[in-house]
């Protein structure tokens, strides 16, 4: 492999493809040894070298179609000629700058200097890669294994320390981003971390089995929650700023029936007799015909939820239910097949009863919510990634419609986990959610198999690695109803 | 996709002095084997040099670059043989038009092209190929590619390999070898015309299309080379056409003779073989024409030797049924040039080759004009 050219912050790199394995995401060294100094830069692209020749030479063969042709060459000259026509070259970026002392290495940042073509190219050993930029496990107090550097099957571990902030998973259906997900939990569950997941899919209850239906190492720590069958909540609990938001937001309730509706809810709590079969009642006895009905149409959508108990034994408290996962643990929220007025409430008063919790200085935890866009309105975004993130929610979304994160978001990204996607405008949403040039999400996110994707940001100390998701010690696939069972 | 016949892929092992151009019985093996023995042979024979300063390959991706260095190095010999001026006015001829003579035969072409790969501290490497297509009614056409044959010409063995083709297999008493550089045209020239007796060979009562001009006695084809080869041709009763693009054959006005037909818009031919001088016609194994095969198309000089009991203006009429053309240019010759010439890249293998099969030490490549004109005319 020699160096050819150099473009900005890009090296051409020639190789022959049958003496040498290249591959997008793979960490080369140029090093020119004469100066001590050299590249540590990283394929994004890889193509065939367009020689003059090759044209004539496809058309030529092409062009006579199917007729027979005896050819007497030597045997050594097919195969140089292969060797000549599909010469490749590989597009990569620099990404550090390599000084060598008493033959000690040591990572920089790029100076913009470059090697000339004598320099010698090695394919990088990750376990050097990783020492050097100071991502080596047994220095982690909390250690986080993301996946395995896709080339060198190298384990890429980073620290949960890192994950406190914002975490952006991308990825097309079936990519594998919920399961990083899954991994990234069950990691800080190791780490005694709590977590909320907003589970659009209802696939996170199943890691409490492993493969074969036994209980697996988490099955006390992850806590499933139904709406209305085990998540209920009593209307003191819920409280009226949630409640009627969710009327007037939700429901499309007017002003004055949330207005007439708050005055009842503030009389029946004064008289300590708040529940929602007693607003229920009073709405129907208290309000004028014009705006009761309005109400009443509403109420009994949400009577239709399930969601509201009367009495406080029958009715959950994310306090509660926190409790049981004092060391470590996790609490999914199904919102599988949940209509919308369930939804917004649910998350509503989670998100609100949680940002009260905080306040009152419950532990910092973490949130997995996956395709939010379906379930946060605009200012949970807004305070997501300023109130809630201050008091110690760190987040972590999963979608793949990531135009549908709002751009507030991803400019505040610490972490991308970018799974296979090829459309130029979500790419172009997403490139403000890391340091790195849009170059390299755009040739490289097209290029990600399954299960493999581009891992960047404050856990790999902003240098982008290609990782392939690990397996789970737990039972992880969503189940998807199927009309065909076979192929 | 190509229907490659992988098995015909082969290298034989020979040594040039032991090449069997004799049977057991004594007698001549056949050209077309003479031919696919070759290949390989001056490989196995490359006399061993240190270094190797590779061609300098001409670049331009996108754009169509064929190599063929036999214009380059025919120049010299072009302008020994001079420009010929015919000896009265090619406006008295009348032009014959060309009907198509409907009977099928078969047809077959040769071209042959070569090229310089480099050069060492010892000699010029050079590579040659040849390539016969070969078409008959009813049938799926054929192409045969001989080559890249890759050979190592120094001094030491410029007589030898010279000698071996003109005495061994083209029967010419011993002569000297050209200079070094004119070697690769010469052996172009030795494979092609095996190649047009191979072609020769492969049908009969056909026509058999040849680049070129019937011409001989000139500086690289003896009389005798290619007599033998138009009467190989006619014992199997094929006439013999020979296509050129460029003619040295001159108007008393100065113009080509191309232009002859300047204006005619049908097939049509000029036979002007009688105005050619008397001492130039008599190194013309064949009658020489102006022809245009198609209305739209370009005019050619044409030689003919046609087949016995039959003419030139059949054979042409002949050929204008039994071929296609393209810009009037017939597709069986085409067709052989295409396959024949050298790409850049077949080059830079064929380099590469050199460098690793002879373990030669790789000098930059050097062009002089580049260096001291560039960027004019560089």
């Amino acid at each position: 492999m020699q160096m050819f050219r150099k473009y900005g912050d890009e090296v051409i790199l020639i190789y022959n493809p049958r003496m040498e394995n290249v591959e997008v995401g793979e960490n080369i060294k140029i090093v020119d040894t004469e100066v001590g100094r050299g590249l540590v830069v990283q394929v994004i692209e890889q193509s065939l070298v367009d020689l003059a020749g090759i044209l004539e030479d496809i058309i030529r063969a092409e062009s006579i179609g199917e007729i027979n042709v005896e050819e007497y060459v030597s045997a050594d000259y097919e195969q140089f000629h292969q060797d000549v026509r599909n010469m490749k070259f590989a597009r990569a970026k620099i990404r550090k700058e390599l000084t060598v002392h008493d033959r000690k290495e040591n990572v920089a940042d790029w100076t913009g200097w470059i090697p000339d073509r004598g320099a010698t190219v090695t394919s990088i050993d990750d376990d050097w890669l990783l020492r050097q930029l100071g991502l080596v496990a047994r220095e982690f107090k909390h250690p986080v294994t993301l996946g395995e550097i896709t080339y060198t099957e190298i384990p890429l571990t980073t620290s949960a320390f890192h994950l406190q902030g914002i975490s952006i998973i991308v990825g097309k259906k079936g990519s594998g981003k919920s399961h990083i997900g899954k991994a990234l939990l069950l990691s800080l569950i190791d780490q005694k971390a709590k977590g909320i997941v907003f589970d659009i899919n209802d696939e996170y209850p199943p890691m409490r089995c492993i493969e074969d239906g036994s209980k697996s190492p988490y099955y006390n720590s992850i806590v499933p929650l139904d709406p209305g069958t085990n998540l209920r909540f009593t209307l003191p609990y819920v409280g009226p700023d949630v409640f009627i938001d969710v009327l007037v937001t939700t429901l499309g309730m007017g002003e004055p029936s949330a207005y007439e509706l708050r005055n009842i809810w503030a009389e029946l709590e004064e008289l300590n007799q708040l529940s929602f079969s007693n607003l229920y009642t009073a709405v129907k006895t208290h309000m004028d015909g014009k705006t009761r009905g309005a109400v009443i149409r509403r109420l009994d959508l949400l009577k239709q939820t399930d969601l509201f108990v009367d009495n406080e034994d029958s009715a959950t408290t994310i306090e509660a239910e926190l409790e049981k996962i004092a060391n470590g643990g996790a609490i999914t929220i199904n919102l599988k097949m949940k209509n919308k007025n369930t939804m917004d409430l649910v998350v509503q008063a989670v998100l609100r009863k949680l940002q009260e919790l905080l306040e009152k200085g419950l532990d910092p935890l973490f949130i997995f919510a996956e395709e939010a866009h379906m379930y946060l309105r605009e200012t949970n975004w807004a305070d997501a990634v300023t109130r809630m993130r201050h008091l110690g929610t760190y987040q972590i979304y999963m979608t793949n419609t990531p135009t549908a994160i709002r751009q507030l978001v991803i400019r505040q990204a610490d972490n991308l986990f970018l799974f296979h996607l090829t459309e130029p405008g979500d790419l172009a949403h997403i490139t403000p959610a890391t340091r790195i040039d849009p170059e390299t999400l755009d040739q490289v996110a097209r290029a990600l198999p399954p299960r493999t994707c581009l891992a960047v940001g404050e856990t790999t100390t902003h240098y982008p690695f290609v990782i392939t998701t690990k397996p789970l010690p737990v039972q992880t696939a969503g189940e998807t109803r199927l009309y065909f069972k076979e192929k | 996709m190509q229907s490659l016949n992988r098995s015909a892929i082969k290298s034989r092992v020979f040594i040039i002095a032991s090449l069997n151009i004799y049977d057991s019985r004594g007698m001549l093996v056949s050209e077309e084997d003479i031919l696919r023995d070759f290949v390989g042979i001056l490989e196995e024979n490359f006399p061993q040099a240190e270094q190797f300063r590779p061609r300098d390959i001409p670049v331009g991706v996108g754009k169509f670059i064929y190599i063929n260095d036999e214009d380059i190095d025919r120049h010299d010999d072009l302008i020994e043989e001079g420009t010929v001026e015919l000896s009265s006015d090619i406006d008295s001829i009348g032009a014959t038009d060309l009907e198509p003579n409907p009977v099928p035969v078969p047809v077959s072409a040769v071209d042959a092209s070569s090229a310089l790969i480099g050069e060492t501290n010892r000699g010029i490497i050079s590579a040659v190929r040849v390539a016969i297509w070969t078409q008959e009614p009813g049938k799926q056409a054929q192409l045969y590619r001989y080559g890249p044959c890759l050979a190592h010409f120094t001094d030491s063995n410029a007589d030898f390999l010279f000698n071996m083709f003109q005495q061994s297999i083209f029967g010419l008493p011993r002569g000297r070898p050209p200079q070094l550089y004119k070697m690769t045209d010469r052996l172009r020239n030795f494979l092609e015309r095996l190649g047009q007796r191979v072609a020769a060979s492969t049908i009969n009562e056909g026509i058999v299309l040849y680049d070129g001009s019937l011409r001989a006695a000139t500086v690289d084809t003896p009389l005798k080379m290619l007599k033998d080869t138009i009467e190989g041709a006619q014992k199997r009763a094929n006439s013999i056409v020979a296509i050129a693009k460029y003619s040295t054959l001159k108007t008393s006005g100065g113009d080509t003779i191309l232009d002859a037909l300047e204006g005619i818009l049908r097939p049509c031919v000029k036979d002007v073989h009688d105005l050619v001088i008397h001492k130039y016609q008599m190194q013309i194994l064949g009658r020489v024409h102006v022809a245009k095969f198609t209305s739209d198309g370009f005019a050619f000089r044409t030689d003919v030797a046609p087949a016995p009991r039959s003419d030139s203006t059949t054979a042409l009429r002949t050929l204008i049924h039994n071929a296609t053309f393209c810009n009037g240019y017939p597709e069986p010759l085409r067709q052989a040039h295409i396959h024949a010439y050298f790409t850049p890249d077949e080059i830079l293998t064929l380099q590469n080759m050199a460098v690793k099969k002879y373990n030669m030490k790789v000098l930059r490549p050097f062009d002089v004009r580049r260096c001291i004109l560039a960027p004019f005319g560089g």
